[in-house]
């Protein structure tokens, strides 16, 4: 109504990370829910145990869900559609996790220096699990 | 960015919030166990799939024994329910009248979605082993 | 009724550390736990320190953690909390003696928000007049008596000092929200700094503390969004 300046602070970014957290939650909600769908459809509608059910809501890639009892499901998964949500469900969910140990060490952790460091360390280690998961998703 | 903590994690963890107070401890606690399982699944898994490490299978191993499965289970399943509750709310502070009333329904649906599969799973793996 | 207080006292010109101290008082159920520091104090042991003003909640100066919890002394009453009271300081900040803290952390991010009508506008002829909508739109946030209960009960301000706080956050949503003031802008870039609302977790220990049942999670909500789309509606 009032304000028409755009909201700009030091807190910019911590605004984003708010942001991404909670839509991260939610769209992270949604791929459990289509990765469940899939494996109810690919017949898995009497052959599923919580923890199988549990490997498919989590990563729906060939490699993690080979072990069920599913038949075939390799077949039909090595397509761009599924290698783009794969890597999109790592992206969200390392992101999500990370952020979320960010704003735990930082509610607990009084030195600035180590708090800096960490942040560096975490950046590092989300960065490496991008990585990981996208050599693992198109190359194996 | 200096931060000046005057509270220890023990004194702020004897103050007898309500609800929403445990409801924040446990989201914290499940949150980190769910980082703490996958990257030491992942991990494992990667070590074990690359160099057949005998550590890393034995990690794989209790990660899948029906036991840590419910312990996931629950962990996910509070979190993900909680973090709706929590996103629900930031995204309609109107629905903060009704905090109280929120956090039961909360409640009901996870006793429900966590105590029928972990019903099932428990008597599956009991008659199976 | 004989009723058991136990105090957590501290001097630090004698005390190494805070400790706790016994008293048997004599209570009613209808006295407040005030009435009962009262009979200590005067009857016996005067060295008992503890802030109070008006004993009837309006005031805000004896609020403390009763029970584990953060309520004003005058607004409980010994029928409330049981024969056994547990009575010590507000968390997070500095003991001055015994049940009296240093409030001025608190009043420092009070000020940061700039809790004050601003309006460089010409005065009008007669009123800046206001709507009974856009008067509701505030009303519940004007009730703040600034006791320090909820920033002192919020796990956010017990990790830092730095972060603003619940009650800072009332009065910038009092303000920012008034249809006559025109400071909207400056306040809501404070509010979004790193220690400002995005370190609100809805934990809701602000509202359950508020003696004057202030929907304050509710109020930080509403700033949150006021942040995120750069306007007030």
């Amino acid at each position: 109504m009032r304000t028409s300046r755009p909201i700009r602070s030091s807190g910019f970014i911590e605004y984003v990370l708010w942001l991404f957290t909670r839509f991260s939650g939610l769209l992270l909600l949604l791929f459990a829910a289509i990765s469940m769908g899939v494996a109810f459809s690919l017949g898995g509608r009497t052959l599923l145990d919580l923890p199988t059910m549990t490997r498919w809501v989590f990563f729906p890639n060939p490699n993690h869900v080979v072990n069920s009892d599913i038949p075939d499901v390799s077949v039909g998964w090595s397509n761009a559609f599924w290698q783009i949500f794969s890597v999109l469900m790592i992206f969200l969910a390392a992101g999500h996790g990370i952020n979320g140990v960010r704003m735990v060490l930082e509610d607990y952790i009084s030195r600035p220096l180590l708090v800096a460091m960490l942040r560096v360390l975490l950046f590092m280690l989300w960065l490496a699990c991008m990585i990981f998961a996208v050599y693992v998703i198109l190359y194996s | 960015m200096a931060l000046s903590r005057r509270v220890s994690f023990l004194a702020g963890l004897r103050y007898r919030g309500k609800q929403g107070m445990l409801n924040f401890i446990l989201h914290r606690i499940t949150g980190l166990g769910i980082v703490a399982f996958v990257g030491i699944h992942v991990v494992a898994g990667f070590f074990g799939q690359q160099f057949g490490d005998d550590l890393s299978f034995a990690l794989n191993t209790i990660y899948e024994s029906w036991q840590f499965q419910l312990f996931v289970y629950f962990s996910v399943l509070y979190h993900a329910l909680n973090g709706t509750r929590l996103t629900l709310m930031d995204l309609f502070p109107k629905l903060m009248r009704f905090q109280r009333e929120l956090l039961w329904l909360q409640w009901a649906i996870f006793v429900v979605s966590f105590g029928f599969p972990s019903y099932f799973l428990i008597q599956t793996s009991l008659s199976s082993s | 009724m004989k009723v058991k207080l136990r105090i957590l006292r501290y001097d630090p010109e004698k005390d190494k550390r805070p400790h706790f101290e016994n008293y048997v008082v004599e209570g009613q159920p209808n006295d407040q736990v005030l009435d009962l520091l009262n009979q200590v104090k005067w009857y016996q042991d005067g060295t008992l320190a503890y802030r109070r003003s008006c004993a009837h909640g309006i005031c805000g100066s004896d609020a403390m953690r009763i029970n584990g919890v953060n309520r004003l002394a005058c607004k409980v009453l010994v029928k409330d909390v049981g024969r056994k009271i547990k009575i010590e300081p507000l968390l997070g900040m500095p003991v001055v003696k015994d049940l009296i803290v240093d409030m001025e952390p608190f009043f420092e991010h009070y000020r940061s928000v700039m809790p004050y009508f601003v309006n460089d506008d010409p005065p009008p002829q007669r009123e800046r007049l206001q709507s009974i909508v856009e008067r509701e739109r505030f009303d519940d946030t004007t009730k703040c008596i600034l006791c320090a209960a909820c920033t002192t009960s919020c796990p956010s301000f017990w990790a830092s000092g730095e972060y603003i706080g619940p009650a800072a956050f009332v009065q910038a949503h009092r303000f920012i929200f008034d249809s006559r003031d025109r400071a909207a802008a400056e306040r809501l870039v404070v509010l979004n700094e790193r220690m400002g609302v995005w370190r609100c977790h809805d934990i809701f220990n602000c509202t359950e503390a508020c003696p004057r049942e202030i929907e304050i999670t509710k109020a930080i909500g509403e700033l949150k969004m006021a942040v995120a789309k750069g306007r007030i509606d």
